[in-house]
């Protein structure tokens, strides 16, 4: 009698850890980006050295939470402080490039003094192309 | 790209954001520009193409700003932003008519309300996908068949 081998533990396990590591790649990617001259305006430093990836299944300190948030964790709410590191970073299948600097938001977006220099969006939108290779889409 | 900030610029003279707004600058305002006004800058543009197309995939900001205390005047005016796709006004979905190229969409991806040193802030973001219909796209058609040995 023929026997049956259920392998679609490993097979998860396999597409799981390419997500990781395209996912890592692609992050780093973006952020390299966002950090090179002409993306992130540069006075004392600061902003351009605070971008700083994160990115399903990412390790040791970079595994942390962007911002204070309630997060959905396996069915529980649970209450996540920035900076606190994430409860379970295996929850989301994503990748996060931001600062915790607080005036960023007004280098990336602009205010009514100073115009928009865009060094997230512009670098994610350099990649663009190269991510989607990466995960196989045209 | 000039001619999609003429083709912005162009709609804008004729909308009835116009009327609302003091002006609308390319990238930065001047220091004298007046409230409500409107910055629009272009965050990216990244080519894209296929065997026979040629697609520019471009990103437009337009921030405006308001020195009210009440947040109804920047609403008001991201509402004229906006627009009404059915009367043609405002940005959605707008058929930008620009040289050389046939606008395939401008999508809203996102807007932002943020209140910066008691100036309302709207920071309202398109998606635009641009196809060349031109001479260039014809020398990229024949640019493609010249790579395969077809000519």
């Amino acid at each position: 009698m023929a026997k049956i081998k259920d392998n679609s533990k490993a097979i998860i396990a396999e597409s799981d850890r390419l997500i990781k590591q395209k996912l890592e790649i692609a992050a780093l990617m973006v952020e390299r980006t966002a950090k090179l001259p002409g993306y992130c305006p540069v006075l004392t430093g600061t902003a351009r050295r605070s971008i700083i990836s994160n990115w399903y299944g990412a390790k040791g300190t970079r595994s942390i939470e962007w911002s204070e948030s309630t997060q959905i964790i396996n069915g529980k709410k649970v209450h996540v402080k920035a900076g606190e590191t994430s409860i379970d970073p295996q929850s989301v299948k994503r990748a996060v490039i931001g600062s915790n600097v607080e005036y960023f938001p007004y280098i990336e977006l602009g205010t009514s003094k100073m115009p928009a220099r865009a060094p997230l969006r512009r670098a994610l939108e350099t990649n663009q192309n190269r991510i989607r290779r990466l995960f196989g889409v045209r | 790209m000039n001619d999609l900030f003429a083709a912005i610029i162009t709609h804008y003279d004729a909308d009835p954001l116009a009327v609302s707004l003091t002006g609308m600058y390319n990238t930065e305002a001047p220091q004298e520009a007046v409230f409500p006004y409107g910055v629009f800058s272009l965050v990216s543009n990244v080519p894209d193409w296929t065997f026979s197309e040629n697609f520019e995939n471009c990103l437009l900001q337009f921030n405006i700003f308001s020195d009210k205390i009440s947040p109804v005047e920047i609403c008001a005016l991201y509402d004229l932003l906006k627009g009404d796709v059915g009367v043609g006004t405002g940005f959605d979905f707008l058929d930008l008519p620009i040289t050389d190229y046939e606008a395939i969409s401008l999508v809203r991806e996102n807007a932002i309300l943020l209140r910066v040193e008691n100036i309302w802030q709207y920071t309202v973001t398109y998606r635009i996908l641009l196809r060349e219909t031109g001479e260039a796209a014809k020398a990229l058609t024949v640019g493609m068949y010249n790579l395969l040995g077809l000519l």
